[in-house]
């Protein structure tokens, strides 16, 4: 265990909180705010795609999706600190999925990068470094729906968040990049086959949009 | 920090548990090897293995046959259906447009057949659409020549952008 040379800011554990103290309700207000916006964009959508539309409004399923984007948040927060347990060490529970919320503005830019690309198509190859080349027109580069689900997200954005996700468990338990870099990029990798693989078994020969 | 003969059963467990998630994956990636690796039959309009409930007037057009694989259970492909014959009402060199029922153990009756919209109507009682074709998603839309020969498939119709 590390031994604490806690102050207000460099709490036990070595990992900082990702805001001031006095500003970190006013911040995670923010981040859920964000999310609740590209809640609210993504029922839009889905309850226009209904051929009869359904008597709910949009705010219910918003508010679900987002509860759930925290939820999500939480167990990937909670597969980390059970990694480092199996490993003998311990992660901070809180604190590190307070991180995760906050590094969560990397998928946030990226989504909303992604959408300025869907309103001006011209901007897409210049944002496709940072946010994967999902945002690329499929006709330009015609990979699998499943592979481009997969991996198309890869960007500098997805390498930043990856790197800031090592980074926090590296200052919490006090150890260097290596082990926390590729635990996060395997977790990463994992899911990411996981997404490609099952979303090519769901289509099975038919194409997806 | 708990340590020594109290941390050790908990560990395995854990080990276990993280053996069991990588064997998962493990898994999964041989059945999407096998899934894609598989031979599939080339979609085609064969009248000795489908059932006609309703068959289009006249020979086919130059501009071919389209087939739009339905469910009626599932909204979003309906939709699907009708936009491809909206986007098509008034042109007169039109493909024929055909619903293909898929997924469907019995047959679909009569009244609810005749309130399809579509030239055409086929039942795949035998499920060659998703056990011998290989497809799976619901309102795409499969083109073929006027010699009924397969062309290709397209997706669905994107739903709108918020």
């Amino acid at each position: 265990m590390i031994a604490s040379t806690a102050s207000p800011t460099r709490p036990a554990g070595g990992l900082p909180w990702p805001f001031a103290r006095w500003f970190l309700p006013f911040g995670l207000l923010f981040v859920a705010w964000l999310w609740w916006d590209v809640a609210l964009r993504q029922a839009t959508a889905m309850l226009a795609a209904q051929p009869h539309r359904p008597a709910i409004g949009v705010a219910g399923p918003a508010a679900f999706m987002t509860a759930l984007r925290f939820v999500l948040l939480a167990a990937e927060a909670a597969v980390y600190v059970l990694w480092w347990r199996t490993r003998g060490a311990r992660l901070p529970f809180v604190r590190f999925y307070v991180m995760l919320v906050a590094l969560s503005a990397f998928d946030l830019f990226a989504m909303s990068l992604g959408r300025a690309a869907l309103r001006t198509p011209a901007l897409a190859p210049w944002f496709a470094p940072l946010t994967g080349i999902a945002i690329l027109d499929p006709r330009t580069l015609p990979l699998g729906a499943g592979l481009r689900a997969g991996f198309g997200s890869l960007g500098l954005l997805t390498l930043g968040r990856i790197a800031c996700t090592a980074w926090a468990q590296a200052m919490a338990l006090g150890r260097g990049m290596r082990e926390p870099l590729l635990v996060t990029g395997g977790l990463w990798l994992a899911t990411r086959l996981i997404l490609w693989w099952s979303l090519d078994i769901f289509r099975g020969m038919s194409p997806l949009p | 920090m708990s340590t020594g003969a109290r941390a050790a059963p908990w560990r395995i467990v854990a080990w276990l548990g993280w053996g069991l998630a990588a064997g998962a994956l493990l898994a999964l990636g041989v059945l999407w090897r096998l899934e894609r690796t598989q031979t599939w039959a080339t979609p085609a309009i064969d009248p000795g293995r489908f059932v006609a409930l309703r068959t289009a007037a006249g020979p086919a057009p130059a501009a071919g046959t389209w087939l739009v694989a339905l469910n009626p259970g599932c909204p979003h492909c309906m939709k699907s259906l009708g936009t491809v014959i909206a986007e098509h009402r008034d042109d007169p060199a039109r493909p024929i447009i055909s619903v293909l029922l898929v997924d469907m153990p019995q047959r679909l009756d009569a009244q609810r057949v005749a309130a399809l919209p579509g030239d055409a109507v086929w039942w795949d009682a035998r499920g060659d659409w998703r056990r011998r074709w290989g497809h799976r998603v619901y309102g795409e839309i499969m083109h073929f020549d006027a010699d009924g020969n397969y062309l290709g498939t397209e997706p669905p119709p994107p739903d709108p952008l918020p």
